[in-house]
């Protein structure tokens, strides 16, 4: 479903380059679910943002269903750039370790509002969606809260909630349970494990913790730029 | 869901900040509007006493390093130009000595 070949991603560090992604290459397939684990700053975000085609990488090519993905280069031209946020609103759904809710709105309006940007036709219809999230997430009564008065696992699933009210088939999520105790951490590790195995969505974890990449079905140990099975 | 509402309660929500923003931008506009007036008054201000203490001067050539040449006075430019010898001086005021041009 998704293939990486030979990806290399290197950062300007001063008057030298830091190659953050070696010849790198990832083979995912459809309802998988990938762990990535690895030190800090070994490139773990890197790598999820060039799954989630938010970065380009420097060398290699990056495929989505034996399709090459359009790149987010400068030069990249209006129809290629279209194609790139269709792609983004409706294939894939990110989850990152801040959550990053929009403090001024209530849950049901933040998991809505990826809606607004695919221009859902049926806004009833998404209503009825994210109720059902919100059940599957075991939160359905927080549904008119405002996020800012939500715990960290809360605020954690109503993060998956949104990321996955446009049904996308892939789901990114970056150190999801960063901020959470280990408690909090392993209910939202059998959330994504519920996700995976019941909503069929390919996800691909980055993490710190290995109680969490024991969720997964396949762990990959990122060492200088470079994956390793674990 | 639509848009409307949300940029409403958006508005809302951070209606304190975009007040604070609007004073800031208020407040530095009023200091400069009000720096460039009283600069520009200072300026006329000191035009008006060159005109008054010189009478009907349109340029004024300093020398600040020493004299200058005779013959710069007799440029045909120059030719209804006054020459004046400038120099430091002190005015006994009271007890004091105040520094001035003579």
């Amino acid at each position: 479903m998704l293939c990486l070949e030979n990806i290399t991603k290197r950062y300007a560090d001063g008057q030298r380059a830091l190659t953050v992604l070696d010849d790198l290459s990832l083979q995912v397939n459809e309802g998988e679910f990938i762990a990535i684990t690895g030190e800090s700053g070994a490139g773990k975000t890197t790598l999820l943002n060039i799954l989630g085609t938010l970065v380009s990488p420097d060398e290699g090519q990056y495929l989505i269903r034996g399709k090459k993905c359009p790149m987010t280069n400068s030069g990249t031209g209006r129809d290629e750039t279209e194609r790139l946020c269709q792609l983004r609103n409706k294939e894939i759904g990110f989850v990152y370790q801040d959550h990053r809710l929009l403090p001024q709105y209530t849950v049901r309006q933040n998991i809505l509002l990826p809606t607004l940007a695919a221009k859902s036709t049926s806004m009833e219809e998404e209503e009825q969606h994210a109720l059902e999230l919100l059940e599957f997430m075991g939160i359905a009564a927080l549904k008119d809260s405002p996020v800012t008065q939500l715990s960290g696992g809360e605020q954690t699933r109503v993060a998956i909630c949104r990321a996955l009210i446009n049904r996308p088939s892939i789901l990114l999520a970056d150190e999801p349970t960063g901020q959470l105790d280990a408690a909090n951490a392993q209910t939202i590790a059998k959330l994504f494990q519920q996700v995976n195995t019941q909503l069929h969505t390919t996800i691909i974890m980055a993490t710190h913790s290995a109680e969490m990449a024991k969720v997964a079905q396949k762990t990959y140990r990122l060492i200088k730029g470079k994956l390793m099975n674990d | 869901m639509t848009l409307a509402p949300l940029i409403a309660q958006s508005r809302k929500h951070y209606q304190r900040f975009y007040w604070l923003v609007s004073f800031a931008v208020i407040l530095m506009t009023a200091v400069l509007t009000g720096s460039l007036l009283l600069g520009d008054s200072v300026r006329g201000t000191l035009v008006q006493r060159v005109g008054e203490r010189l009478g009907k001067t349109e340029t004024i050539i300093t020398s600040r390093t020493g004299f200058m040449s005779d013959r710069l006075m007799q440029q045909p430019l120059l030719k209804e130009a006054q020459g004046y010898l400038l120099m430091d001086g002190f005015v006994s005021v009271g007890e004091k000595l105040l520094p001035v041009y003579v």
